[in-house]
């Protein structure tokens, strides 16, 4: 499991794109209280 | 008219050479103190500038300089500034670490029981440091130049004490630490332990959290606040100073009031047999001379020649002369990243990670530009080497690896 946590919404593509690009097959875009997103792929 | 301006010719030169000695001392106090340093730091732990008795396992620290300016720091200096105290959590799970060795029982509580023993000893030494963890660290060689030596930035006075005995400021020596102590808890003990802290002082943190902001060519630059925390310390009672003159001359050098002392000397065959009896003498009586000179030291000779001189200076107190500490990273929300070692961060090593939190920037850009699929395997092995266990997404979205990615750009010949 990798994950990366206080993502601005508009870098969100970006190291979702990365993810997959390193092979993940699931991932999970969460949104912070804070408004930020944070990316866990498996 | 001739003899103002010569006056004046005269004042000019003089103040141009007052400011030439300053410089030179400035240098070579930036010089010793960053040797002293630099001894520590081989020995992989961060130094303490100036040596404190106040730095504990458990204290934390927020470092608000970019990664750069840190870098250019250790390297400039020496050491990282501790100037921005936010907290001293009181840890606790000694007694788990420790299973019941150096006197830790399941209260105890650290450094006080060997700072401050119950029942306080009514002789030195005061504290009971030497139950805890031994530790030792490499020798430390120096050269003093004529002109520098008398307000050395190595925060010890046995060297001023030993120019002043020898009557040079030319000299080389050694400096040993001596009954140097250790304690500290694992990562994985306290770092639970400042997320508890770090809960209750969630809205004091999220002032810190991540910012993007131009820089003066109108680049985004990203800024990153970490919270810097105290692991392990090292403690040292003393130092052990020779000092060898280059040659023995004036232009001699005082610390404390000017004592006029005679060296050490063997002298002829037929005085040898009292030769021990005597420098035992000398050696007695020079300590004493020395203690009543510098108040302030406590320094006993522990040998003297004409030419060189051996001292063993105790700190009145144990002082913390490094430290090793972890970096947790500061969300915006307030909320902390996983532990970075302080030490590898700061000086590049490799640091793997499966988490991180989101710091990109133009290195990570250039990165994804040249990633075909035979640069990613070149990525990857390098990245094996230098940040093991970290994936390339996490490299390029990272806080944490801004050094890594710089250096990668580099040796890789990114965008060349």
């Amino acid at each position: 499991m990798s994950e990366i946590t206080g993502i601005p919404a508009t870098e969100v593509g970006r190291v979702v794109q990365d993810f997959i690009n390193d092979g993940a097959r699931q991932l999970v875009v969460e949104q912070a209280p804070d408004g930020s997103y944070t990316v866990t792929a498996h | 008219m001739h003899k103002s301006f010569f006056a004046a010719a005269t004042l000019a030169v003089f103040l141009i050479g007052c400011r030439s000695v300053d410089q030179r001392r400035d240098q070579q106090l930036s010089r010793v103190a960053k040797d002293w340093c630099l001894t520590i730091r081989a020995s992989q732990v961060l130094p303490v500038y100036p040596l404190t008795e106040d730095l504990q396992v458990g204290d934390v620290f927020l470092v608000s300089a970019p990664l750069e300016e840190e870098v250019d720091e250790l390297e400039k200096d020496g050491f990282l500034p501790l100037d921005n105290v936010i907290a001293r959590v009181q840890p606790t799970g000694w007694q788990q670490f420790y299973n019941g060795s150096y006197g830790i029982a399941d209260t105890a509580v650290l450094p006080k029981q060997w700072q401050f023993p119950q029942p306080p000893p009514s002789a030195p030494p005061l504290t009971a440091w030497s139950t805890a963890p031994g530790a030792a660290f490499p020798s430390y060689t120096f050269q003093v130049k004529e002109g520098a030596g008398a307000t050395l930035a190595i925060p010890i006075q046995s060297v001023p004490v030993g120019l002043s005995l020898l009557e040079t400021g030319d000299a080389y020596g050694t400096v040993n630490v001596s009954n140097a102590s250790t304690y500290g808890l694992p990562i994985t003990l306290l770092s639970p332990q400042i997320d508890t802290w770090a809960a209750e002082n969630q809205k004091f943190l999220s002032q810190f959290g991540p910012a993007t902001y131009k820089d003066k060519r109108g680049r985004d630059k990203h800024s990153q606040h970490y919270v810097r925390v105290v692991y392990r310390v090292y403690v040292a009672g003393g130092v052990s100073v020779s000092l060898i003159a280059n040659q023995s001359r004036g232009g001699r050098l005082d610390a404390g009031a000017s004592k006029s002392i005679a060296l050490f000397d063997a002298g002829d065959s037929t005085e040898a047999a009292n030769t021990a009896k005597n420098y035992a003498s000398v050696i007695s009586s020079l300590s004493q001379s020395v203690a009543s000179a510098t108040p302030g030291a406590n320094v006993t000779i522990a040998s003297a020649s004409s030419r060189s001189v051996a001292m063993n200076e105790t700190f009145p107190r144990p002082l913390v002369i490094g430290y090793l500490a972890f970096d947790r990273a500061i969300t915006a929300s307030g909320t902390l990243g996983p532990p970075l070692p302080t030490h590898a961060r700061v000086t590049g090593q490799s640091i793997g990670a499966s988490t991180a939190v989101f710091g990109s920037d133009s290195n990570a850009d250039r990165l994804r530009a040249w990633l075909t699929p035979g640069n990613r395997k070149t990525l990857e092995a390098w990245l094996a080497k230098n940040a093991a266990a970290t994936s390339v997404a996490v490299f390029l979205n990272g806080s944490q690896f801004e050094l890594l990615r710089a250096k990668a750009v580099q040796e890789l010949g990114v965008g060349q």
